[in-house]
């Protein structure tokens, strides 16, 4: 039965022109390159890179470079490189350093933690609970683990959203215009206010 | 003959290729060395706010929560909706694994999911921003009247499998969920207008959205269309259909936690008919070419808050009405519903959902032929509902299990529980494992309780006539079902979703008591009744699998295969073989459908498919495959133009018997787009 009717559609002669098309189409595409629409993690990894001018953090802990660790995701990690490359904030210098373990966290300006180390994340927020780092992750829940950052996609786009009591806890402070564009911001600015 | 033609075709074939060769081979090296930081040094100069509006490409084609639902689910993005050229959205439902789509005629469709289609598919159901659209009086959708501006539809998601303990009644098979986007993703102007033949002439679509103030978004729409008939293999074409519409949306949010939305639209058409209809006077069973009227409209209000930890709790009423006359009957509709849902996800390891609604839908029909009506004339459909569903961390992020169950009462059968327990397993990020049991219920309808539909027997003194008659002790068909899946995404390029599913059905609809009358008016004649009832079982299993392969960031590869087994026997004290038969071969053994979508440079995209649908033995519909093809070009970043070509594989073929029991031939069409939005 498969048969007759694969002879019926070889007898129209419109296959041929749509194969041909088809087959053309695809030594076509070959020769186009990639649409450079920007991946989750591009966006990302600019956005760490913009919280760097957006964040303050405290005396003691704003000289030398500024280090952006990130754990997981080594593609993430090279993005990253990519964007701070050759760029400074305040006069520091930017530099970003891949963790695995939490023992390595020591002097973390931004703590990113990917994904993918979802199992590790409650064990590396603990390890830098007292230090001036601002934790930013793409996990769910992030922020009622304690994070400070989460970032969200929503509808295509990479939002974030602000834990302010984690923030204050770790002695950083945020520009109004950080907290203006996030999408959701939970806590209390140290002056009592509510956001 | 035709080999000339085919040899001047392969030598052009040949020829382009040859040149498109020579020219790929060291632009495809380049590109795979293509610096990525021009990206980033443009991402760079964005401000944050501007940042947050750039549309990303996500890692796999499924949305992250995905992973996390314990069912057959697909989602048709908007994207998948603009590459596909169709222009209706059962056209759009071909593209998804384990859904029957067979166009009857211009506007008639049947749809089903997992079997037991037809053009009154029951146990599906279909909701457009949370509005049922599953009309009572025959348990199932009129496709027809189911249109929107197809750029303005965020998402479909189709589940597969009973649905019942969050959706309710009816959803025994799958369900439908049409989602359009936020007013505030809409702004801006749309003009989009096809035109072609011979099928698809005219449609043109408009939409402007504003936003007032800051909190506040609007837009407004208008459609109308002109589609030309099918082929009738049996005479005169008849098929011809327009239809108009409009509407808006508005949505407003009062504080950072509440969005407020009103949602509006009408809709009015016509469209040629062909219906056998039974006379008295003279005796006969009459062929009639009429017409169908159609209108209607809705009015939706929807209250959605945000609380603390993700929990959200929302409050949605509406009013819809519906009036539709045909050679047959006329019928008028209003609905007016409303829901409840409160989510609670600040539990620990709890997330529970409770639920209720209302509904009351009173009909009307209005009888306009001696040998159709239901009885009473007017009936008040209603339904009250309550649900509790808790999905339980057993493993955090592992390991967890859901369980729930809706009570639920409508005017012709009561209360009904439709329990489910579901489990899921993620071994690894990006591979998920489910299996699910659930109960189901397919309510009666008018047409199983209500109808009386009489046709004319030829040859024999004195006259004989044939009653369909509803039963008013039609209980609801009962679905046990069991499925399993697994979905698993290798190196963010190759994701592949395969569900399987074994289910379980009693009750039923058949017919059942067979009486012989012998009435007087409007002349001595033997009338022969069959009264619907709940003679049947059955057993249907299935498997659907799915792969998605972007072997190259320019192509995505889509396929999709199902494969689907139903078996209907009697029970006791029935015979009803025949009808059994038309559940087992109206929905088709094996479906296949192939997509490649290409994304070229310089603003184009190809979008070649197939799809092979075996037999339909008890319509006598032969298998059939044919092929799609979709070209986007982006002249401009707001001009797009496309050209598209349906069922091109043959000048026409047939894929469902509509009610007029012959079946047309559904005919290849082309039509041309432009798209401008600003």
């Amino acid at each position: 039965m498969l048969s007759a009717q694969l002879r019926t559609i070889c007898r129209i002669h419109l296959i041929p022109a749509i194969t041909c098309l088809f087959l053309g189409l695809f030594a076509a595409a070959a020769e186009a390159a990639a649409v450079s629409q920007p991946s989750q993690s591009d966006v990302e990894a600019v956005y760490l890179f913009d919280f760097g001018k957006f964040v303050h953090w405290p005396s003691g802990a704003d000289q030398g470079a500024m280090n952006i660790c990130v754990a997981g995701s080594p593609s993430f990690s090279s993005g990253l490189e990519r964007v701070i490359a050759n760029e400074h904030i305040g006069g520091r210098v930017l530099d970003v350093r891949r963790i695995s373990r939490a023992d390595e966290e020591n002097g973390c300006a931004i703590l990113f933690i990917d994904v993918t180390e979802r199992d590790h994340a409650d064990e590396l927020l603990q390890a830098v609970a007292d230090k001036p780092t601002l934790t930013v992750s793409d996990l769910p829940n992030f922020l009622s683990r304690g994070g400070m950052i989460q970032f969200q996609v929503v509808e295509k786009r990479v939002r974030f959203s602000v834990n302010l009591d984690a923030v204050n806890h770790g002695h950083l402070t945020m520009s109004s215009e950080l907290l203006k564009v996030a999408m959701s911001v939970k806590g209390r600015t140290p002056e009592g206010g509510a956001q | 003959m035709m080999f000339r033609r085919q040899h001047i075709w392969f030598r052009i074939c040949g020829l382009y290729l040859l040149v498109a060769g020579a020219l790929a081979v060291p632009a495809n090296a380049s590109a795979l060395y293509q610096p990525r930081p021009v990206v980033d040094q443009q991402l760079k100069q964005l401000s944050l706010a501007q940042l947050g509006d750039v549309e990303v490409t996500t890692a796999s084609k499924e949305p992250e929560e995905l992973w996390q639902t314990p069912a057959a689910i697909a989602v048709l993005t908007q994207d998948d909706i603009r590459h596909s050229g169709a222009t209706s959205i059962p056209e759009l439902l071909r593209l998804v694994p384990g859904v029957n789509v067979a166009r009857e005629q211009s506007d008639q469709w049947a749809v089903g999911v997992r079997g037991f289609n037809s053009q009154f598919s029951k146990g599906l159901l279909v909701l457009i921003d949370g509005r049922s659209v599953y009309t009572p009086l025959f348990e199932g959708v009129y496709w027809d009247v189911q249109d929107l501006v197809l750029a303005d539809i965020d998402r479909i998601e189709v589940i597969r499998g009973p649905g019942g303990t969050i959706w309710g009644a009816n959803a025994v098979n799958g369900v439908i969920n049409i989602i359009t986007k936020k007013a505030r993703n809409t702004q801006g102007g749309l003009v989009n207008l096809d035109a072609g033949g011979p099928v698809n002439r005219f449609i043109g679509q408009v939409r402007w959205g504003s936003s007032p103030r800051t909190n506040l978004q609007l837009r407004i729409f208008a459609k109308g269309f002109n589609r030309g008939a099918e082929l009738n293999p049996g005479g005169a074409p008849y098929d011809h259909w327009h239809q108009e519409r409009g509407g808006f949306r508005l949505d407003w949010q009062p504080g950072t936690k509440d969005n407020l939305s009103a949602n509006f639209m009408i809709y009015g058409g016509i469209s040629g008919d062909q219906t056998q209809i039974g006379q008295y006077i003279p005796p006969a069973q009459l062929t009639v070419d009429g017409e169908q009227l159609v209108s209607g409209g809705d009015f939706m209000l929807r209250w959605d808050r945000q609380l603390s930890h993700g929990s959200s709790v929302y409050l949605q009423g509406y009013f819809d009405r519906t009036n539709r006359g045909t050679s047959q009957f006329t019928e008028t509709r209003n609905t007016v519903d409303f829901d409840f849902i409160y989510n609670f996800a600040n539990l620990r390891r709890n997330n529970i959902i409770l639920g209720a609604g209302l509904r009351e839908s009173p009909s009307n029909i209005v009888q306009t032929q001696a040998t159709v009506d239901f009885q009473p004339h007017q009936i008040n459909n209603s339904i009250y509902s309550l649900f509790a569903q808790d999905t339980f961390q057993i493993v955090p992020n592992r390991l967890a299990f859901t369980a729930g169950t809706k009570l639920e009462n409508n005017n012709y059968s009561g209360w009904g529980w439709q329990p489910t327990g579901r489990l899921l397993w993620t071994p690894k990020q990006h591979i998920t494992l489910w299996g699910a049991v659930s109960r189901a219920l397919r309510t009666p309808g008018r047409v199983d309780r209500d109808l009386s539909l009489i046709g004319y027997a030829p040859g024999f003194t004195p006259p004989l006539f044939v009653e369909v008659a509803g039963n008013p002790h039609f209980k609801p068909e009962v679905l046990i079902g069991w499925e399993a899946g697994y979905r698993q995404l290798s190196g963010q390029q190759f994701y592949i979703d395969i569900a399987a599913f074994h289910n379980q059905y009693d009750d039923l609809q058949s017919y059942g008591e067979v009486t012989l009358t012998f009435p007087t008016a409007p002349y001595p004649h033997t009338l022969v009744t069959e009264f619907y009832d709940n003679g049947l079982r059955g057993v249907s299993n299935g498997v659907e699998i799915a792969p998605d392969w972007k072997p190259f960031n320019w192509l995505d590869l889509r396929g999709n295969y199902s494969y689907l087994n139903i078996r209907a026997h009697s029970k006791p004290g029935f015979d009803q073989a025949a009808f059994a038969s038309s559940y087992e071969g109206s929905s088709p053994e094996h479906q296949v459908s192939v997509q490649a979508i290409l994304t070229l440079r310089r603003g184009f995209e190809i979008v070649p498919d197939y799809r092979f649908v075996s037999s339909l033995p008890a319509l006598h519909i032969p298998l059939y495959n044919t092929a799609d093809l979709n070209v986007i070009y982006h002249v401009k970043e707001h001009i797009a133009l496309s050209a598209t070509g349906r069922n091109l594989l043959q000048p026409h073929h047939q894929e469902f018997t509509g009610n007029n029991s012959n079946a047309v031939g559904i005919r290849r069409d082309v039509f041309g787009a432009v798209n401008w939005a600003w």
